[in-house]
């Protein structure tokens, strides 16, 4: 079994080789890096701007604010500017300050109508800021436990590369096993294969072989040449290898509803875009609706997290989970090749 | 003209014929529909806490005005806050409440759910705050997902003529057209025209199910049209780059992060970056589609965007004409 699948292997590779896939890699790549290195800020920028006018005659506030680090940019003369600023720019927020800072108020403008928890979120800074102005102490009422040493702050540049791993290295064989069928159905040598004596098994594995192969090199390339040896490359390693074999497998299963590549494209595009809806849960930490934390990439993303940021949270349970997708994923893999592509007639 | 027509009748018989066209068209529409299902439940979220049913129940009344709140045995909590997402855990330990975090959080979300306990445990106010919305009917998210799915509904119209292009290369059909009176800006033209009309029809079905009928369609027709050379520009890259459907889907899977990613990518990055984009004609049709659904002002405006993007396109398939006439082996 072993001489047939590396036979098989090596042939698959060959193919993969011989179609630009290794210059396509590499010019991904160099983008890839180019982007991290050059072009993402290291800085994490904010959300939205937070532009402001005192409207009170002291202007104790505003003077406050500029000692405490606001940029005058965001200091405003008139409620006409703020409203202004706030018409050119979807992501602020207007703040005008009217009264004393014994007796405030605040006039919050907004480009859209916003949802009820976002406005008291605003509303809980704006208490904070006045009650610590008013030399109030607040924070006696409860008490704050933290189940691990709070993490430090990730550089901006770097958070984008479990996404990339997720979502460009790992999905390679999702789209290239389909492809691969694909070819072989249009050029008769799945035929071939039917009669010889080599497995369903061999098929499947040969293929999933050639994308981990090809994912491991491409992944902890982008790695090594973005972060360094700061990064647990077993790790990374290990979930780049049950990540690849996991979105071979479904690729597979996928592809063996279609019969070309015109057909598949738009189905496979769709489902390529919905394994990607994890990153909303990476920009909204706290948005994790079912459909989305069901993806297999929504664990993986966290797992490459986690290894790349430790902040001290097992892997272990995640690992395992994704170990008992890809078994799953194996077995419906091998029974739908094995009817639908093994058999003649299809 | 009629080698154009007898061309496009072609591939439109071949599309019928394995039901590609329903795929082209309806697959995109039903990603879309699914967005914008999915779009208010992302843009309602708030913050999310996992409560012991032994806290009072006028502390869960005040929470949930704050977001999410389940609630659960105090063993639970701990479990529910160790899940991946970010969920603030509260128990009450003797008289006052205890704020359970992972630590990982990020700080200004720490800042928050901080805010939130001092509010709910301290009675005292010190502002009165009242909202003000400019009135604008426009959500960020919705904004930026409906020009990702413009692209993608362009750039599937291009791929499929692209596909049609390495299917010909690789059974070589192309050897026919090779030999038939065809010249190659015929074909180019077969190729683009009926892409574009797939592409087209694909884009104004999304920003109808998108953006609903709020927005200027004269201007997404008139992008669209001056689109029309970028859409041909795509077909014709993946049709005489690849010979096969394996390097179709390479060079498929290099075009798509530079055709929908670098422009979206300027999105994110400060505008000093922006001239390093200028070269792309998707850039160019990223601002002009971007002046169409971005409700805030833009830098470069609706016009100068959609003609370069057209001039920028043009241009390519010029300068690259011969050498697509050459890889195809046509006149």
């Amino acid at each position: 079994m072993t001489k047939g699948l590396m036979n098989l292997f090596k042939k698959d590779l060959v193919i993969a080789f011989r179609n630009a896939l290794f210059w396509v890699l590499i010019v991904t790549l160099i983008l890839m890096i180019v982007t991290i290195k050059f072009l993402i800020p290291d800085t994490q920028e904010e959300e939205g701007y937070r532009y402001f006018y005192d409207k009170s005659e002291s202007k104790l506030l505003e003077r406050i604010l500029v000692q405490s680090g606001l940029e005058e940019k965001y200091i405003l003369k008139s409620s006409e500017e703020v409203e202004a600023a706030v018409e050119d720019s979807p992501q602020s927020v207007g703040i005008i300050f009217e009264g004393s800072i014994e007796k405030p108020r605040f006039a919050i403008l907004h480009q859209q109508e916003v949802n009820a928890y976002q406005k008291k979120m605003i509303d809980v800074s704006i208490e904070g800021l006045m009650a610590s102005l008013a030399g109030v102490d607040r924070s006696r009422g409860y008490e704050i436990q933290y189940l691990r040493p709070i993490a430090e702050p990730v550089s901006g540049k770097l958070t984008a590369i479990p996404s990339l791993l997720a979502f460009e290295v790992l999905i390679l064989g999702f789209m290239f096993v389909a492809v691969f069928m694909f070819q072989e159905k249009e050029e008769g040598s799945i035929r071939a294969y039917r009669i010889s004596p080599s497995s369903t098994a061999i098929y499947i594995l040969s293929k999933t072989l050639v994308f981990v192969v090809i994912g491991l090199v491409y992944g902890l390339s982008l790695v090594m040449l973005t972060m360094g040896f700061t990064v647990n490359y077993l790790i990374i390693g290990l979930i780049i290898v049950l990540g690849s074999i996991l979105y071979s497998f479904l690729g597979a299963i996928v592809a063996v509803f279609f019969n070309n590549i015109s057909e598949w494209f738009v189905i496979g595009t769709g489902l390529l875009m919905l394994n990607m809806s994890p990153v909303l849960s990476h920009l909204y930490p706290t948005f994790s609706p079912r459909i989305v934390t069901m993806m297999p990439s929504y664990s993986i993303l966290f797992i490459f997290n986690e290894t790349m940021f430790p902040t001290g949270k097992s892997i272990t349970p995640w690992i395992i989970s994704l170990s008992i997708m890809t078994a799953i994923a194996y077995i419906i893999c091998y029974m739908l090749v094995d009817r639908k592509l093994m058999k003649e007639g299809h | 003209m009629k080698p154009i027509l007898n061309l496009i009748r072609q591939d439109i018989t071949t599309a019928l014929r394995d039901n590609l066209m329903v795929y082209m068209l309806l697959a995109p529409l039903l990603i879309a529909l699914g967005m914008k299902i999915f779009i208010p439940s992302v843009e309602m979220t708030g913050l999310s806490f996992a409560v012991a049913d032994t806290v009072s129940p006028q502390v869960v009344e005040r929470l949930h005005e704050y977001g999410a709140v389940e609630v659960m045995k105090e063993a639970e909590v701990q479990k529910r806050i160790e899940k991946i997402d970010t969920v603030a855990g509260i128990i009450e330990k003797g008289d006052s409440l205890t704020l359970i975090l992972e630590g990982n959080e990020l700080p200004k979300l720490i800042e928050i759910y901080r805010g939130v306990m001092e509010e709910i445990t301290f009675d005292q106010r010190f502002t009165e705050i009242t909202h003000r919305s400019l009135g604008k009917e426009a959500s960020m998210l919705s904004e930026i997902l409906t020009i990702v799915m413009l692209m993608m509904a362009l750039m599937i119209g291009s791929i499929v003529s692209g596909f049609n292009i390495v299917g010909e290369r690789d059974t070589k059909a192309i050897n026919s057209i090779a030999v038939s009176p065809m010249t190659t800006t015929q074909f180019v033209f077969a190729r683009g025209i009926l892409a574009s009309i797939v592409a087209g029809a694909v884009a104004i079905g999304t920003s109808l199910i998108m953006a609903g009928t709020g927005v200027d369609y004269t201007r997404l027709i008139i992008v669209l049209l001056l689109s029309s050379l970028m859409t041909t520009l795509l077909a014709l890259i993946v049709g005489a780059s690849a010979t096969n459907q394996i390097g179709a889907i390479a060079i498929i899977k290099l075009l798509t992060p530079m055709y929908m990613g670098l422009p979206m990518l300027t999105f994110f990055l400060p505008e000093k970056f922006g001239y390093l984009f200028y070269w792309l004609p998707n850039y160019w049709q990223f601002k002009a589609l971007g002046s169409i659904y971005f409700t805030h002002p833009q830098s470069i405006g609706f016009w100068s965007a959609s003609i370069i993007t057209f001039a920028l396109s043009g241009f390519y398939i010029i300068a690259f004409s011969r050498y697509i006439g050459k890889k195809l082996n046509l006149r």
